[in-house]
């Protein structure tokens, strides 16, 4: 690679791996492949770095790269992978003020989230953490917008169910 | 709060408070020159496959940095013809101004050093470093706590200066160094308008007749600024690759009007790679044939027309090619412009990897 380039990957690496490892966690939840993933993905987007600067948004062609790395290792992990249950909200013995709260319900919000299906956290983290529009998810997934909608509207379901059962079970305590 | 709310929230706080691993630059690249061989390999080609032998990884920070200046006294170089700059991967030698030199010698020159009228200019550990033609070493700036400078390095072809970018905590400077004569020199520092992660995105495109361009890499967007430090222009939809002799090369929308000026021209590249002659006139992008930028008649160099390997812009305006015609060894030309002629400079054994110069770039 020509030393011009060479800088340019190095700066893009400092500016866009901590973004690419953030959205890596999110979906792996797993410190190690996410930065596994993270690395395998510039492994590959330095081999075609002059593709990859010639790209509309060079980091949004490397979250690509980030993200099918990371549903890939989550395919090669998936069959030793044991879901975890969700936790209890929070003591319900103890009245919460708001900031308790909020603070139980991301809490039990992380945990449901980590039993979705890979490809529906991809969405949903995609969505509302990186904030993409359904179209820029679908081009970063390889699938239709209307796929990135039903997958999209399925994981909150998912999500609304498992969080109804959560409380459900907190009150049983 | 609403329900997709909380999953925003939520993720973010569990995300923002792991710790962010390190970025180990030097095994990524490992992992993709692997990648990049493996292609290669796999497709049968080996013209342009880049597998950085030890050069980059001697220089890299495989071992301990050398920090002194300077670890053996260098005789003169000659640098009237160009630096003329290559590297042999195989005798872990470098070719500088008409001299060979041991690696060792050289420990920190690597290909981001740019080779400069004013003679290599490279970064060690944040300090910016000249190699000059009677062989000293001096520092342009030195290391401060907290900056970190970029090893893209541009000079002016017209005017006696050179432009890298200084990043801190606090932002992005532009440091333009001004050779006006012996004991004459003038550093001025230009802080960037960029926050976050913009400043993380931002590199040094050209500099010429004072015009320094700052380009952003995450978007089409090229800043300008004058030799005053004044900004004269943002071209919006427009990346700029290379600027020599008022022609300004690069890609996406080419702005329409004279945003820098009369007699400014925006050419578009064949790519971001795509470097200038130093009059402007012709395009240098992986061909021994040059894209005139007005429309003319094509440069077409005196090489041998199969086996192009590597070509870039010398420090003197002219055109370095490396060509390795079959199994025959990699011979190296020096190339007029904009005559075309050829020297033959060198011939190396093949190599594992890529031809390397120590380029304008």
């Amino acid at each position: 690679m020509r030393p011009d380039l060479e800088a340019e990957f190095e700066e893009f690496v400092a500016g866009a791996s901590p973004r690419l490892f953030r959205a890596a966690y999110a979906i792996t939840r797993d410190h190690h492949l996410a930065e596994d993933a993270v690395q395998s993905a510039l492994g590959k987007a330095y081999a075609r770095w002059s593709r990859v600067t010639r790209s509309e948004h060079p980091e949004a062609y490397v979250r690509r790269m980030v993200v099918n790395e990371v549903l890939s290792w989550r395919r090669r992990k998936a069959s030793t992978e044991v879901p975890t249950d969700v936790p209890p909200v929070d003591d319900p013995r103890r009245a919460p003020d708001s900031h308790d709260t909020v603070l139980a319900d991301s809490d039990a919000m992380w945990q449901a989230l980590g039993l979705l299906a890979p490809r529906q956290r991809a969405v949903v983290v995609l969505r509302y953490y990186e904030h993409l529009s359904e179209a820029e998810i679908a081009e970063t997934l390889d699938v239709r917008p209307g796929t990135v909608k039903s997958q999209c509207a399925a994981a909150l379901a998912r999500l609304r169910l498992l969080l109804a059962d959560t409380s459900t079970e907190g009150e049983r305590v | 709060m609403s329900f997709e709310d909380t999953i925003t929230r939520s993720i973010e706080e569990h995300v923002d408070r792991v710790d962010l691993p390190p970025v180990d630059v030097q095994s990524v690249r490992r992992r993709g020159r692997r990648r990049q061989a493996a292609t290669t390999a796999a497709a049968g080609l080996g013209v342009l496959a880049v597998v950085a032998g030890g050069f980059a990884l001697a220089a890299g920070g495989e071992g301990p940095s050398d920090t002194r200046i300077q670890p053996v006294e260098l005789p003169a170089m000659d640098f009237d013809g160009g630096l003329r700059a290559y590297y042999d991967d195989i005798r872990g030698q470098i070719h500088l101004g008409g001299r060979v030199f041991e690696l060792s010698d050289v420990p920190n020159l690597d290909t981001s050093s740019s080779a400069t009228p004013h003679g290599v200019v490279y970064v060690v550990d944040g300090e910016v470093r000249l190699l000059e033609e009677d062989g000293d070493v001096r520092v342009l700036s030195p290391k401060e706590d907290g900056k970190a400078v970029s090893s893209t390095v541009k000079f002016d072809a017209v005017e006696p200066a050179v432009a890298w970018l200084s990043r801190s905590g606090d932002g992005v400077s532009l440091v333009v160094h001004e050779f006006r004569g012996p004991g004459d020199e003038t550093q001025t520092w230009k802080d960037m308008p960029c926050d976050g992660r913009g400043c993380q995105q931002l590199s040094v495109a050209g500099i010429d007749h004072g015009m320094q361009f700052v380009r952003r890499l995450d978007r089409d967007e090229t800043l300008v600024f004058d030799r005053g430090g004044r900004q004269v222009a943002t071209l919006d939809g427009f990346r700029v690759a290379d600027v020599r002799n008022r022609v300004v090369l690069g890609e996406g929308t080419l702005p329409t009007g004279e945003p820098l000026g009369e007699g400014w021209r925006f050419v578009e590249a064949e790519g971001p790679e795509s470097l200038l002659t130093f009059d402007g006139a012709h395009e240098l992008y992986w061909s021994s044939t040059l894209r005139s930028t007005e429309g003319g008649e094509p440069l077409v160099l005196d090489v041998p027309a199969k086996g192009l390997e590597f070509v870039n812009l010398d420090s003197d305006g002219s055109v370095l090619v490396a060509v390795a015609p079959g199994a025959e060894p990699q011979r190296y030309f020096d190339c007029e412009v904009p005559s075309g002629t050829c020297t033959p400079i060198g011939t190396l054994d093949r190599t594992s990897g890529d031809p390397i110069f120590l380029g304008t770039m």
